[in-house]
């Protein structure tokens, strides 16, 4: 069976051997890692877990003794010795390290198909250790956090706010809530901010025929449709306020009435809300009833955006590979130092922003070697929200000085005491300030 | 790129070195080659055919070396 999650790193300097050995690692479904050099390896194994190692003894740049030295070896699979120049002296020293073999070239290929078939079940193991079968896929802290805290609320009745930056997977995160909870019913998501806001009710809570101009049927709304499923409710903070006081009421009584209806429906729901917005800054700028807030927000999950992730970025970018690969049967690999870009990327549209820019190069490329190209987008968008904002390198403290200033006033609704307390400064000098701006607007 | 084992060879006047250094070498090629074929069966079976070709591309090589190893004997040989 495929696990394309399991990873074989080949170090050895032998070109042939292994190409060969990675083909042979591809044709049981896991990824290869080829390094000729030490200082190759430890960049490809920096962050990751690898299932298996196969180590030359000798390297241009040192001895498996050496790789050994400046790895965490706890943190990977099992590591076997390869050599050409067996001698007593090396295997004794291989003996005393955390080496599972000592093979002599030439190896006889079964042998090494044992060790593969050793590291796919580690991988599996390890698999449903990271994704908790969730669709979830991240190995850094922050995930792994998330991922705990979904097995542990999955199976309970709490609503769930999710709040994470737009792409970074809050509809997953539901789903796999859903998936995990055991409740019988569908997992049905409703986008608030794609449906017309005089639309919105009578898609939520149905309506019946002939309540309204165009109702020529009986509609089963979406929280009927969700009964003893979840209903995912993204852009929460786009649902208009009047509407959120009667989901506020659904969700206390777990009872509703259908557009144009008389008798009320019972529904067993759970809701999962989501937004792109921080919370908290929703309720003040009176986008969220805070009253809703607190009833959705039994437990609040946070999705950290991909730029805090670490070699997340890596993980998923050979995912979403596998799956093209897996679609096209083609067995294309991530071009060779393509981590190091990856990981110094901004990903301002998140993972979304990803799976699209790893497709664009997997259907551009003709060749074995994917060059994934993030697009390039100005630095001043770069990850700001309501209540964030970016510098960069070259801006002048005045510049930085006034994007603070103005965003600042734009999220106290341009009240000018309220931007001289936060920023911890006199409301005389947020007039000065903006009198400077002004004089050198028209200068 | 083929494989240059004359990048860490031992100084021309240690003669045990250089035996050694040539035996490494000789395992090393024949490894290759065993494998490359190894590879190359399995790809052939699983319908790889153009990357089957690649790898018997490396098994050529690997015995290049073999030859060229062969034909510099040492008193190893």
């Amino acid at each position: 069976m495929s696990n394309p999650n399991a990873s074989v790193l080949i170090l050895d300097d032998d070109r042939e051997f292994a190409q060969a050995a990675a083909d042979l690692v591809s044709l049981r479904g896991m990824r290869p890692l080829l390094a000729h050099t030490i200082a190759e390896s430890r960049r490809i194994a920096e962050g990751r877990d690898i299932d298996l190692m196969l180590v030359d003894l000798s390297l241009p740049d040192g001895t498996a003794f050496d790789f050994l030295d400046g790895i965490d070896v706890t943190q990977h699979g099992q590591i076997a010795l390869v050599t050409g120049s067996p001698s007593v002296e090396s295997a004794a020293r291989a003996v005393a390290q955390p080496f599972i073999d000592y093979l002599i070239k030439p190896l006889m290929p079964q042998r090494l198909e044992t060790l593969f078939d050793r590291a796919r079940q580690r991988a599996a193991a390890r698999f449903d250790r990271q994704s908790t079968d969730c669709g979830l896929i991240g190995a850094s802290p922050e995930m792994r956090t998330l991922i705990d805290a979904i097995g542990n609320i999955a199976r309970t009745d709490a609503s769930v706010l999710v709040a994470g930056e737009s792409g970074t997977g809050k509809e997953v995160v539901a789903s796999s809530i859903h998936k995990r909870s055991g409740r019988p019913g569908k997992f049905v998501a409703v986008n608030c901010g794609a449906i017309a806001p005089e639309l919105l009710a009578s898609q939520l809570f149905g309506h019946e025929r002939g309540s309204f101009t165009g109702a020529s049927n009986r509609h089963i709304g979406f929280v009927e449709q969700a009964d003893k499923g979840t209903l995912f409710l993204d852009e929460i903070t786009e649902m208009p306020l009047p509407l959120q006081v009667y989901l506020l009421r659904v969700l206390e009584t777990g009872r509703f009435v259908r557009v144009g209806g008389l008798g009320e429906i019972e529904a067993d729901v759970r809701i999962v809300a989501a937004t792109n917005r921080n919370p908290f800054a929703a309720v003040q700028n009176g986008h969220l009833r805070e009253d809703l807030y607190y009833r959705l927000a039994d437990v609040q999950l946070d999705i950290p955006p991909l730029r805090q992730r670490g070699k997340d970025v890596v993980l998923l970018a050979e995912h979403f590979l596998d799956k093209l690969n897996e679609r096209y049967s083609q067995r294309k690999r991530l071009a060779p130092g393509i981590e190091r870009l990856l990981m110094g990327h901004a990903w301002p549209g998140n993972v979304r922003e990803l799976r699209s820019a790893v497709q664009r190069a997997y259907l551009l490329t003709d060749g074995d070697l994917i060059h994934v190209k993030p697009t390039v987008v100005p630095p001043a968008v770069l990850g700001e929200t309501d209540t964030s904002v970016m510098f960069s390198v070259g801006m002048s403290y005045a510049d930085i000085e006034t994007k603070v200033l103005l965003k600042t006033l734009a999220f106290h609704n341009n009240d000018k005491s309220a931007t001289a307390r936060t920023l911890g400064v006199s409301v005389r000098t947020i007039h000065n300030q903006l009198a400077r701006l002004r004089d050198a607007a028209h200068a | 790129m083929p494989h240059m084992p004359e990048e860490r060879s031992p100084p021309a006047d240690d003669a045990p070195a250089r035996d050694r250094q040539w035996i490494h070498d000789l395992r090393n090629a024949v490894n290759a080659a065993g494998l490359c074929v190894h590879a190359a069966e399995q790809l052939l079976l699983a319908g790889h055919t153009g990357k089957a070709l690649d790898t018997l591309e490396g098994a050529a090589r690997s015995l290049k070396r073999l030859r060229d190893l062969l034909a510099t004997p040492t008193d190893a040989a």
